[in-house]
């Protein structure tokens, strides 16, 4: 080839690669066929009202759609739950709806069981099969969901609960459950108080990652900034004690790194102080004397000067963190996950509890404590609420899970429906479920995206979307009133889905069961008729259908702030009645001497448990408080990492009695040395191209072990090892990790 | 140029030629067929402006309603076609065509005449509400019996118009 004929070859292969690159022109307009009401702006487009479904918070969301597509989410500012704010993974909801990874029809498992092949089928047969294999498996079906308490639950259990030897099971969050589960084992006293951080003007976090993984984080996040700036002369003080400097625990103003499982011996050691600071005032009348004597007594053990080598705080500072609880101004501890994911977690929930009650009961005398709700979280009020939807008031433990795999595992189901949640990836790989499925004779799966558990699915029913579907739900966090969600279509299905509500009903019609409705629509337009009474923000002259619509153009039924009458004070004798425990064990933890490190596994604000791990915009958002993203890391203390000789992103290999994965260290301060961190979510393997291969999946690492008395998960009680596995990664990372003062001191 | 070697030069001239080749890649997309004036695409139904804006006198703003309400002039609705076509044109065969993609609920997907490049920012209202007759951007729409592109859109035939009426001529007025 002579030059000439090269340079042009060249101008010609380059110029084509740019007219490739460049892509298309849009080509098209395309108009809507029905016009939508009146005054529909194409540009500034309408604001409707749903409810988020990325998490079971239950916030209240707008969402604005322009020309029949989503545009953007927003909170819903009336909403009790959330009040106008929202977290990123709801912002990024829009962002699943037009994934290209979505399902787009429904799927009949073509190769062998697990295989994950798969072949498109119509919903005609789709639904005919699942209607067939639910009428011939009477006194063997299971369903299974993330704990969502909404009306496809409702259904499930109105259409299959009738059958004997139904089971439903849910795969809560770990921590979350054991946090629900917490507030009901003080039988002898009515209510625990609301954890009311907006009108506290002292929070003692114990171990609660409230701002970013616990009930509900949104709405923490919202009476933070209340509690902060909110009153013109009070300033909200709050002090953190766990063992990781969270992004909580980063915006209070203090944080004691106490060692795992000894934060519930912390809260008695708390109660103490108040409770001799009681007595030595001579505050109590008689019958409170009793009782005082009694716990006195009880927390003996736990005297500051006794327990201050196990909690590594001072007893002087002890005494002065209890200070607030004592002194008039309200002040309140919230446990959380620190607490909760230990062997002895039950026994921590109630200590604190028990700290609240004896200081709310102080304060109350003194009628300073003023809480905007109900001051109580009452768990009565959520089963009435889940009672709603013909839920049965069940605790939904991890314990019970485990019995459903356990009987999966032995063959003892014919039929399973699993309804958005993906055990195979973030249960603990020692529970095995993606064997224990495979021993079931159907599964069903309706899911948004096929990921581990889809994949062993048997029929894969593509979900719409919560942007495109009818629903209604009651939020996992009571937020002191009634809250009944309500969700409607905002735009129209993008794929050829079907709403999983719709589908079961029809499934179930088809074989000739009883069902409740014909369609999801027509069921929550029942629920909503039977509760028309009660409803007060519903004016009674309304019609029906404007009453409906009234709902609707709100985002559900709560009442208005006039009307949250404030509930009963709970009654003081119950409390000085009560005999409680008031004991906390040391916790026991998996692992013997070759594991010298705690595994403290925990969830980011946008990452969660992982479902988030297939949005490009959840993997971009950077971690705040290390900034890394697009991959997992193991956090280690400094000085531990310099001792295996680690320097950030050098690979490590974490072991426990479970199993092993690698991944990059990094070195960060704010953890105990004798902690190694790693956040959930990564390490997916059948999620789509963004999440696969991404990081690893840290719940290889933990057992099945769990707090006896509530059947919670213990996913802190592991201990692992770790060796330097050779070789490293660039870190990925938006920021300094010390912020853009790069680790300089200010003393304000 | 003497102190260039020979191997250097062809270089040269090949990341001369490669920019050129470049350059009209970029010109093609950009000043592309639906940015010529001899754009004329074939429509799924032959709407015949002159018919309607034209013989029957149809206000433009009578179907792009949005005109002056946003930044979009919009194209009507399937459903505002009918209002009139429900009683007139049954028998003709593009009539029959616009009530098979109502009955069947299926928008038509019509080809986009006038576009303008993402990186100008124009508002119909702003034109609207000044008073600005479409067929000065537009052309003579109420004759056409297929809509063509009559105006180049370059930058010079925004701007000679801006200046004569005293518009603001900042770079950020349309680069925004």
């Amino acid at each position: 080839m002579d030059r000439r004929s090269f340079l042009k070859v060249g101008a010609v292969t380059a110029s084509s690669g740019v007219l490739g690159a460049c892509g298309q022109v849009t080509k098209k307009v395309i108009p809507f066929v029905t016009r939508p009401d009146d005054g529909v702006n194409p540009v500034d487009g309408y604001w409707y009202a749903t409810t988020c479904a990325e998490c079971n918070s239950g916030c209240g969301v707008i969402v604005r759609t322009v020309n029949g597509r989503a545009k953007k989410i927003e909170g819903n500012a009336v909403h009790p739950v959330n009040g106008g704010k929202l977290c990123a993974k709801g912002q990024a909801a829009v962002q699943r709806v037009y994934h290209r990874d979505r399902l787009t029809q429904p799927l009949m498992r073509k190769g062998a069981k697990g295989s994950g092949k798969f072949e498109p089928v119509t919903w005609e047969k789709a639904i005919a099969t699942l209607g067939e294999k639910l009428a011939g498996a009477e006194g063997s079906v299971f369903y299974l969901n993330s704990g969502n308490n909404d009306i496809t639950a409702g259904v499930a259990n109105a259409i299959l609960g009738k059958m004997s030897g139904f089971t439903m099971a849910t795969n809560h969050d770990p921590g979350k459950e054991s946090q629900f589960a917490g507030g009901a084992t003080l039988n002898e006293y009515p209510h625990t108080p609301y954890p009311d951080l907006e009108n506290a003007e002292f929070s003692l976090l114990l171990g609660a990652d409230i701002f970013e993984s616990d009930r509900n984080p949104v709405f923490f996040a919202r009476s933070f900034g209340a509690s902060r700036r909110d009153r013109p002369s009070i300033r909200g003080r709050l002090v953190y004690c766990g063992s990781r400097l969270s992004s909580t625990a980063a915006s209070c103003d203090k944080w004691f790194p106490v060692p795992p499982g000894y934060l519930g011996v912390l809260a008695l050691s708390i109660a103490h102080v108040v409770v001799e600071s009681v007595i030595s005032r001579g505050l109590a009348q008689s019958i409170q004397r009793n009782a005082l004597g009694r716990w006195s007594e009880a927390l003996a053990e736990y005297a500051p000067e006794k327990v201050a080598d196990k909690v590594e705080i001072k007893a002087e500072l002890i005494r002065r963190i209890a200070r607030p609880f004592i002194d008039e101004a309200p002040a309140v501890a919230i446990a959380g996950d620190d607490i909760a994911g230990y062997s002895n977690g039950v026994e921590g929930l109630d200590a604190v509890a028990f700290l609240n009650m004896v200081s709310y009961e102080i304060g109350r005398e003194k009628l300073r404590i003023k809480p905007r709700h109900t001051p109580v979280s009452d768990q009565d009020l959520k089963q009435r609420m889940l009672a709603w939807f013909g839920l049965a008031p069940e605790k939904q433990t991890f314990r019970r899970l485990k019995e459903l795999v356990d009987a999966m595992s032995a063959g003892k189901y014919k039929v399973g429906v699993i309804h958005h949640t993906n055990p195979v990836f973030d249960t603990p790989a020692s529970l095995d479920v993606k064997t224990a499925l495979g021993k079931v004779g159907f599964v069903a799966a309706f899911a948004n995206f096929m990921d581990e558990t889809t994949s062993q699915a048997d029929l894969v029913l593509p979900d719409h979307h919560w942007l495109e579907s009818w629903s209604a739900q009651v939020p996992n966090f009571v937020p002191g009133v009634p809250v009944l969600n309500l969700r409607q279509p905002v735009i129209r299905p993008f794929n050829d889905t079907r709403s999983a509500t719709d589908v079961l009903l029809a499934a179930a019609g088809k074989a000739g069961m009883k069902i409740p409705a014909k369609n999801g629509e027509e069921y929550i337009r029942k629920i909503v008729d039977k509760f028309r009474a009660e409803m007060l923000e519903i004016d009674p002259t309304l019609s029906r259908d404007a009453a409906w619509r009234t709902l609707l153009s709100k985002g559900g039924w709560w009442p208005s702030e006039e009307e949250q009458e404030p509930s009963e004070t709970p009654s003081n004798d119950k409390l000085w009645a009560m005999k409680n425990r008031l004991k906390v064990n040391d916790p026991s933890f998996e692992g013997g001497s070759g594991f010298p490190y705690h595994l403290h596994l925990y969830q980011t604000v946008h990452m969660g448990r992982g479902a988030g791990a297939n949005q490009g915009w959840l993997q971009e958002a950077p971690d705040p408080i290390t900034t890394l993203m697009w991959q997992s890391w193991v956090e280690m203390n400094p000085a531990t990492a310099s001792k295996y000789g680690l320097i950030e992103g050098d690979l490590v290999t974490v072991t426990s009695p479970h199993g092993s994965i690698t991944a990059p260290v990094f070195p960060y301060v704010g953890i105990r040395p004798d902690v190694i961190s790693i956040p959930l979510g990564y390490g997916h393997t059948e999620y789509g191209e963004i999440a696969n291969n991404r990081g690893a999946n840290p719940m290889k690492l933990i057992g099945t072990g769990m707090d006896s008395q509530s059947g919670a998960l213990a996913w802190r009680s592991c201990k692992v090892n770790v060796k330097k596995a050779g070789g490293s990664v660039v870190m990925l990372r938006s920021a300094h990790p010390e912020g853009e003062y790069k680790g300089e001191i200010f003393q304000l | 140029m003497s102190s260039i070697s020979p191997i250097g030069k062809g270089a040269l001239a090949f990341l001369t030629i490669a920019a050129l080749g470049a350059l009209s890649g970029f010109g093609v997309n950009y000043f592309g067929p639906i940015y010529l004036t001899t754009h004329k695409p074939v429509q799924p139904i032959a709407y015949s402006h002159k018919l309607h804006a034209g013989d029957n006198k149809i206000p433009c703003q009578y179907c792009h309603t949005f005109a002056r309400r946003s930044e979009m002039a919009g194209v009507p609705s399937t459903q505002k076609c009918m209002n009139c076509h429900e009683f007139l044109g049954a028998n003709k065969p593009e009539a029959q065509k616009l009530n098979d993609y109502y009955d069947n609920d299926k928008p038509i997907e019509w080809k986009r005449v006038f576009d303008l490049p993402d990186h100008v920012w124009f508002n119909h209202k702003r034109h609207i509400r000044k008073g600005v007759k479409c067929q000065k951007c537009h052309g003579p729409i109420e004759t056409m019996e297929v809509v063509y592109r009559s105006n180049d859109f370059k930058m010079g035939f925004c701007l000679s118009c801006h200046q004569e009426n005293g518009a603001p001529t900042d770079c950020w007025t349309c680069h925004t």
